[in-house]
């Protein structure tokens, strides 16, 4: 007890714990204050301050904490150790248990203080005046002390514990730190292996830290739910929180019992001190041999090589480094091996995803690495006490410092290797042979690696100027720290501020580094140059002898710079600073780029300006004619187009207006026009000579080029390359009309630049006329024939929507000639790459795969996805207009597949490397291609009006039209695991909804409604009204709406559709899939089979239903069951197979929370339970089936 | 070949006084430099080991002006310093070769041949493969002496090189130093006498930053010949001999202290005439 007042009141005397909680408090404040700084991800809709937010930051921070508490238990316990107090301490005779545990517990009670800046933070940040009164809730005081007593006491305790043990039994600062970031990452891995579903309990228990606990057990709450709950400390919750305490224990139980008062008797490597026995004659020796002392040139090179090679030899064999390098693979492994996609699927393990992963999982060590020996080896000379002879010695300084950055560089370059090796071993043991050494290369042993050595010039500037190991480690942290945030605060924007950064980059299989390279290059080449100049600066600063302070340091450096080799300071200082001149010159003289903040500004003018002309009556594209010259190794490309447009309103019209977008420069000429405004390039008017009468059309031609000049400091725009150039028809032509699309849509900044609150969709409205004109993907025409003359060079091949019409060589370039077959949305793309073509014709319609010739994995399931899907549409819906189905590579600079009529252009990155092996596997290609291609009838002849609900008849429909194709092919069970991720989906995505979740016929073009729940909700109509009856709407549909001029259509027409064809019995259906949020809870509880001695087997199953409607924050009402709810019955299931065959399988009208149901059956039943395919959205999706008990 | 220091001063930031206008020559052969613990002998012998700058005067090694021209001085250096580490994993071998690669000898024949020679000097050769963290604190300080020796030193330092050793292993240390040629300055930084007496023909003195005698130790001791005189006493009488006689050392023998004064003359009550040693020398010097 006395250890333990004692420990805190010498802890309250020291700043450490003030610091540590001001630090955390201010963060949290930061997080609740701003949006901009986020702990754990954004919260969406809810409450800052709300119970959920309260457990989630303290759940998160007591992990990052680890640190913090890791100073204090470390201090605490080998403070005696340090100071050699134990000597004294020890000779006493105490307990060493009331010694050890007093200082433990005296420590952990300290460390638990500055978590507590959590609440205060929160507590605070709701205060602010300007906070938004919306999203702040009451102040849960419960909720701030179950965080204090689930989380962070536990927390600390584990994390005290472990760090206890290791202090106590090595007494080593370093091996304790190095225990605790080993502890961050295996803590980060047992994360990731949430993320697959069937492990999750596991999950739930692994984590020492509850955070993956917590985020699993409340991934489906809603908005309303994380405002208003605190999760209880019951079930999972609970048992995690005892494992982890009772682990705690035996940790702290070990420790005591190992510990020994003797001095470090466990020490790992006992000291031997060599026993002499020899007596020493006194015989006189010989006189030692001659020697020549040489400092030569080439002398001095010898001295550099022995002194790179004892410096590497002193890092490698350090047990640190090992120990990290083993931590890092450790962790690096298992992402390198579980590459994963979506719908729980791996991809082929291709040289850019490994790339990625050594990115993501390994650097971090690296870097710590590079922290910890960047300074180590600076420091090495006087941590061994070595250096006055050291710096006796008659060597040049600068071998001194060479040497150490060449020996860290060796070392980098070492462990990237070992980093390529792995992967590369990987990729060979998964069988994946087409290794591209020259990517691993270039990226990791060029880019990053000259990346790191900018890092470790710093890190010895700041160890060879500042006198104290511990402050110049703390130094290059902060630096480090500030480097990558403090630029980005201030909106400086530039790479050339910024230490040691380049445009970011993404390698492409297709195009390679491509745009990016020139940017790196110069980039590299400037900050390279800066680093010589400090590391000629460290060289004079280098302490060699022991004139240590910053004054006399400073005067060596001024001494250094007038001497005969401060000349090189001046050469390369001049070197940088035409580098500098260079590369301002590229990136602010002929690139400009707009900060985002000016961006910001720009769409606020924008808005502020011209929102007045917004819906005015303007003429409406009719049919386009473009003429691309396209030179991909220059990025440039010449657009002439011209257009008739048509004034389809009941007004003349006298000015004609048009939007206009950035990476172009664009002319526009209508004949007889004349521009009166022209505002920044963003808009401009032009004056009709005579006004445009209704009914009347004016043609419109334009140019637009986009040119590629120098480098930029960020390569903006990736749509026109070497390989792979994709852009789309918005992207070039100036827009007719005022664009709401180019508003500012950020909530917050929209109110901070006192902009009216966005409305995401227009209400929706049943028989809508003058609010239906525009359709959702353009205000400025409709139905439009396209025709396309498009030139590229001569190994490429160029595609633009419809057939070719002719295709021809000129000057070594191909030529071609497309056009459209049929008239189609205003949205369309022209691709040009050296593509590989699959080409088969099937009923008529040419099918067709654009690839790059690496990537052939997947090609004929693509190929095999169109012809199905065609099949499938034709037959239910109609007829395919068009007469070619085309999937086009790109590259992997963006990641979707998209579809425009005919096109549908898929990124290299998602279903060109996707791998399906696995029978079990969700073909995730073939349902990608299939979605797609029900694009081209739900949005390419049915398109919706801009209204709520809009998606429902394209993405909605598209969805379910790939689920059926899918089903045909791959059978219903295929379908249960695709449902169970979507359902999955859809319930962890409402939790963070930003503003309101609707009904799916209000959908307002929210993915995890109008994908996710649209699947479900389509499913189960299919399942509830049969096929046929689905598909007879659909098609009424079609019939009425497909290519209509305006009115476009609305999901009244759809929800009408399906009510029609639904029987009176189920109607209540159309209600709760797509007019209310309704979700239910079922649940079998009891499952008993009696065989009964006719052989028969009597069934009794039990469950309850439950059927809620939510609002849209998610808070739940219950309402009566009256549902047809399917029961199920399955045999046991044959070798290795999941589920058994299906014994009994009927709808029954239920209409109490409590069921009993008796069944007859004729085979023994193994499974039995409710909805067992789970196609209801049901709130708890795994309680559904149960085992039968019996006899 | 003579090291002159001339007036030279050297004050620390906390405004200690370390070299306060220090003047003395220092010829070849063994020179020893006597001092108590914090009397400024560290900082004189890095100064000149151009680990330290000074405030202001001189150091000359013959024509080489030891403050400017550093690299030059390193050259001709054999230091060994008061205390001092080697890397940690690293046998003797390993150790005395890279210091031999650092002085600049860099022929991979020769400097194995000398790398044997000096552990077999110093003794140390069958520990060659040994790491030095786990030598006694004797074996330390000759593997440190066989360092010093790497390069045909001109000029060499050591620094306090018998603190902490055992009787044995510092006669074993002595032989060894008083094997290093006549031909080189050997300064040898010390607190004990002993050390200076067995090892050095000439010797100085500083304490407290300034430099009190200068010259041979036969010198020395003449000066207090007939004027040290010693007597046993009780504790308690300790007091009031200080008050009354020029006390300038007291030492138990069996128990009792031995008192030494220094008087011209014959102080009378009990004392008997002592042999002047260095020790007086010393504790003379300082104390006055």
């Amino acid at each position: 007890m006395n250890f333990f007042i004692f420990e805190i009141k010498y802890w309250l005397r020291q700043p450490m714990v003030y610091i540590f909680f001001a630090i955390n408090a201010l963060l949290v404040f930061g997080a609740t204050y701003s949006d901009n700084i986020q702990i754990g991800g954004s919260f969406g809709n809810i409450a800052k301050n709300a119970p959920f937010v309260i457990q989630k930051y303290y759940s998160i921070m007591s992990f990052i904490t680890l640190l913090m508490t890791t100073s204090f238990i470390l201090a605490s316990t080998i403070r005696d150790f340090a100071n050699n107090t134990y000597q004294i301490l020890f000779t006493t005779p105490l307990k060493r248990a009331s010694y050890l545990l007093g200082r433990f517990f005296g420590a952990i009670t300290i460390a638990v203080i500055p978590l507590l800046g959590v609440s205060l933070g929160i507590i605070i940040g709701c205060l602010m005046p300007d906070m938004d009164p919306e999203k702040i809730g009451p102040i849960y005081w419960e909720a701030h002390l179950a965080a204090i007593y689930q989380l962070a006491i536990p927390n600390t305790l584990f994390s005290g514990a472990v760090v206890f043990m290791i202090a106590a039994l090595t007494r080593n600062t370093i091996a304790a730190f190095i225990g605790s970031l080993i502890l961050l990452l295996v803590t980060g891995i047992a994360g990731a292996f949430a993320r697959d579903l069937n492990q999750e309990w596991l999950a739930i228990l692994m984590d020492p830290y509850g955070t993956s606990t917590f985020t699993i057990l409340t991934k489906y709450w809603t908005v309303s739910q994380k405002n208003n709950l605190v999760l209880p400390l019951v079930s999972l919750y609970l048992y995690n929180r005892l494992l982890w305490l009772g682990i705690s224990s035996i940790l702290v139980f070990i420790t005591v019992k190992l510990f020994s008062f003797t001095e470090k008797a466990s020490s790992p490597k006992k000291k031997q001190i060599i026993d002499e026995t020899v007596s020493v004659t006194t015989h006189h020796h010989q006189p030692l041999p001659a020697v020549n002392a040489s400092f030569t040139a080439s002398a001095t090179r010898i001295m550099l090589w022995k002194r790179i090679r004892y410096e590497i030899s002193g890092i490698i064999k350090s047990p640190a480094f090992i120990v990290l390098l083993i931590a890092g693979l450790m962790n690096f492994l298992p992402s390198l091996i579980i590459s994963r996609g979506g719908y729980g699927l791996s991809t082929h393990p291709v040289t850019y995803d490994m790339i990625d992963t050594i990115n993501g999982s390994f650097y971090i060590f690296l870097i710590a690495i590079i922290i910890i020996y960047s300074g180590q080896l600076v420091w090495r000379e006087r941590e061994s006490k070595f250096d006055e002879i050291y710096d006796t010695t008659p060597h040049p300084t600068w071998i001194t410092y060479l040497s150490k950055f060449v020996a860290m560089a060796l070392v980098i370059f070492i462990v990237q290797l070992v980093c390529i090796l792995t992967s590369i071993t990987v990729q060979l043991s998964k069988g994946f042979t087409d290794i591209r050494p020259e990517v691993y290369i270039d990226s990791i042993l060029i880019i990053d690696f000259s990346g790191f050595l900018l890092l470790v010039v710093i890190a010895m500037f700041l160890h060879s100027l500042i006198n104290n190991k511990y402050l110049a480690f703390f130094a290059f942290v902060i630096f480090l720290v500030l480097n990558s945030l403090i630029w980005s605060l201030m909106e400086v924007e530039s790479n050339m501020v910024q230490y040691g950064s380049e445009p970011s980059y993404t390698y492409s299989d297709m195009n390679g580094f491509g745009p990016f390279i020139k940017g790196i290059f110069w980039f590299r080449m400037y900050w390279a140059l800066f680093a010589v100049v400090l590391a000629l600066i460290s060289i004079f600063a280098w302490a060699r002898g022991k004139e240590l302070s910053l004054k006399s340091k400073l005067g060596f450096i001024f001494t250094g710079i007038r001497s005969r080799t401060g000349k090189l300071v001046g050469t390369f200082s001049v070197l940088w600073i035409i580098t500098a001149g260079f590369v301002y010159y590229n990136t602010q003289f002929l690139n400009t780029y707009k900060t985002s903040d000016e961006y910001e500004k720009l769409q606020v003018f924008y808005e502020k300006s011209f929102k007045k002309y917004e819906g005015i009556n303007q003429p409406r594209a009719t049919g386009f004619v473009y003429n691309i010259d396209l030179f991909p190794e220059e990025r440039r490309v010449a657009i002439k187009g011209s257009y008739w447009a048509q004034n389809k309103g009941t007004t003349p019209i006298d000015s004609v207006h048009f939007s206009l977008l950035p990476d172009f420069e664009s002319t526009i000429r209508i004949r007889g026009a004349r521009r009166v405004e022209n505002h920044r390039d963003v808009y401009r008017i032009y004056k009709l000579r005579d006004p445009l009468l209704p009914g009347d059309s004016i043609e419109i031609e334009f140019t637009a080029d986009y040119i590629a000049r120098g480098f930029e400091n960020e390569v903006r725009f990736t749509s026109i390359v070497d390989n792979g150039s994709f852009f789309n028809n918005i992207d070039f032509t100036p827009q007719i009309g005022y664009q709401p699309s180019q508003e500012l849509q950020d909530r917050d900044k929209r109110k901070k630049n006192g902009l009216k609150e966005i409305q995401r969709m227009p209400a929706l409205e049943r028989d809508c006329n003058a609010h239906c004109k525009n359709n959702y993907l353009s205000n400025n025409a409709d139905w439009v024939n396209v025709e396309t003359y498009f030139s590229t060079s001569g190994d490429q091949l160029a595609i633009a929507p419809g057939s070719l019409v002719k295709e021809w060589k000129k000057d070594g370039r191909n030529y071609y000639h497309y056009k459209l077959d049929h008239k189609s949305v205003n949205f369309y793309s022209f691709i040009s790459a050296r593509f590989n073509v699959l080409k088969t014709r099937h009923n008529g319609i040419d099918v067709e795969v654009y690839y790059d010739s690496k990537h052939t994995y997947n090609i004929d399931k693509m190929e095999k996805s169109m012809q199905k899907s065609l099949d499938y549409y034709i037959t239910n819906y109609g007829p395919y207009y068009h007469k070619q189905v085309r999937i086009i590579e790109f590259p992997r600079y963006a990641s979707f597949a998209q579809a425009f009529p005919g096109t549908m252009p898929y990124s290299e990155g998602i279903g060109f490397i996707a791998k399906i092996e696995d029978e079990e596997d969700i073909d995730m290609v073939f349902y990608v291609v299939a979605h797609e291609m029900g694009h081209q009838y739900w949005a390419h002849q049915v398109m919706s009006a801009e209204m709520q609900g809009a998606t429902m008849l394209t993405e909605t429909f598209a969805q379910y039209s790939a689920l059926m194709v899918m089903e045909k092919e791959y059978g219903r069970n295929a379908m249960k695991k695709f449902l169970k991720y979507e359902m999955d989906n859809y319930l962890r995505a409402r939790g963070t909804e930003r503003l309101k979740e609707l009904p799916l016929m209000k959908v307002e073009n929210q993915g995890y409604i109008h994908y996710r729940k649209g699947s479900l909700v389509m499913y189960y109509l299919r399942e509830m009204i049969g096929e046929e009856n689905v598909n007879k709407s659909l098609r009424k549909i079609i019939t009425e709406y497909a290519y209509q001029e305006p009115p476009y259509p609305v999901s009244h027409v759809a929800v009408d559709a399906f009510r029609e064809n639904t029987p009176d019995s189920l109607k209540y259906i159309i209600a709760d899939l797509f007019e209310t949020i309704t979700l239910y809870n079922n649940r079998t509880k009891n499952v008993t089979s009696k065989e009964l001695k006719s052989g028969k087997y009597e069934l009794t199953i039990e469950f309850s239903s439950q059927k809620f409607r939510a609002d849209s924050l998610g808070k739940e009402t219950e309402i009566p069951v009256n549902d047809w709810i399917e029961v199920g019955v399955f045999g046991k299931p044959e070798g290795n197979k999941k589920t058994g065959p299906v014994l009994y399988r009927q709808k029954h009208h239920i209409t109490r929370t409590e069921n009993t149901i008796k069944l007859l059956l004729d085979k023994k039943p193994f499974e039995a339970g409710i909805d067992p395919m789970n196609l209801m959205v049901d709130v708890v999706s795994d309680d559904n089936i149960k085992e039968v008990v019996g006899d | 070949m003579e090291l002159i220091i001339n007036n030279l001063c050297k004050t620390y930031p906390n405004g200690v006084k370390a070299l306060d206008d220090v003047t003395f020559t220092i010829p070849t052969g063994m020179f020893g430099l006597l001092g108590p613990n914090g009397a400024g002998k560290s900082t004189l012998m890095r100064t000149i080991a151009t680990l330290q700058e000074a405030d202001s005067g001189s150091v000359f090694l013959g024509d080489l002006n030891v403050l400017k021209e550093k690299q030059k001085v390193r050259q001709l250096l054999g230091y060994l310093p008061q205390e001092f580490g080697v890397y940690p994993r690293v046998t003797a071998f390993e150790m005395l070769d890279h210091i031999a690669v650092l002085k600049g000898i860099v022929n991979g024949k020769e400097r194995k041949s000398l790398v044997d020679a000096l552990l077999e000097r110093v003794n140390l050769h069958q520990h060659r493969k040994k790491s030095i963290s786990g030598f006694s604190g004797g074996m330390k300080q000759r593997f440190g002496i066989a360092q010093s020796l790497i390069g045909n030193p001109k000029l060499i330092i050591v620094d306090e090189p018998t603190a902490g050793l055992d009787p044995g292993e510092r006669n074993r240390f002595y032989n060894l130093l008083s094997e290093i040629g006549e031909q080189v300055i050997v300064i040898l930084s010390t607190h004990i006498v002993q050390d200076v007496r067995e090892l050095c023909p000439n010797m100085a003195i500083i304490d407290k930053g300034k430099l009190l005698f200068s010259g041979k130790p036969e010198a020395a001791l003449d000066t207090l010949k007939g004027k040290i005189w010693e007597k046993s006493i009780s504790k308690d009488e300790i007091e009031n001999h200080n008050k009354s006689f020029r006390m300038i050392s007291s030492k138990l023998v069996s128990g009792k202290p031995l008192i030494h004064i220094f008087s011209e003359t014959d102080p009378g009550s009990g004392f008997k005439q002592a042999e002047a040693d260095l020790e007086d020398v010393f504790f003379k010097t300082i104390h006055a």
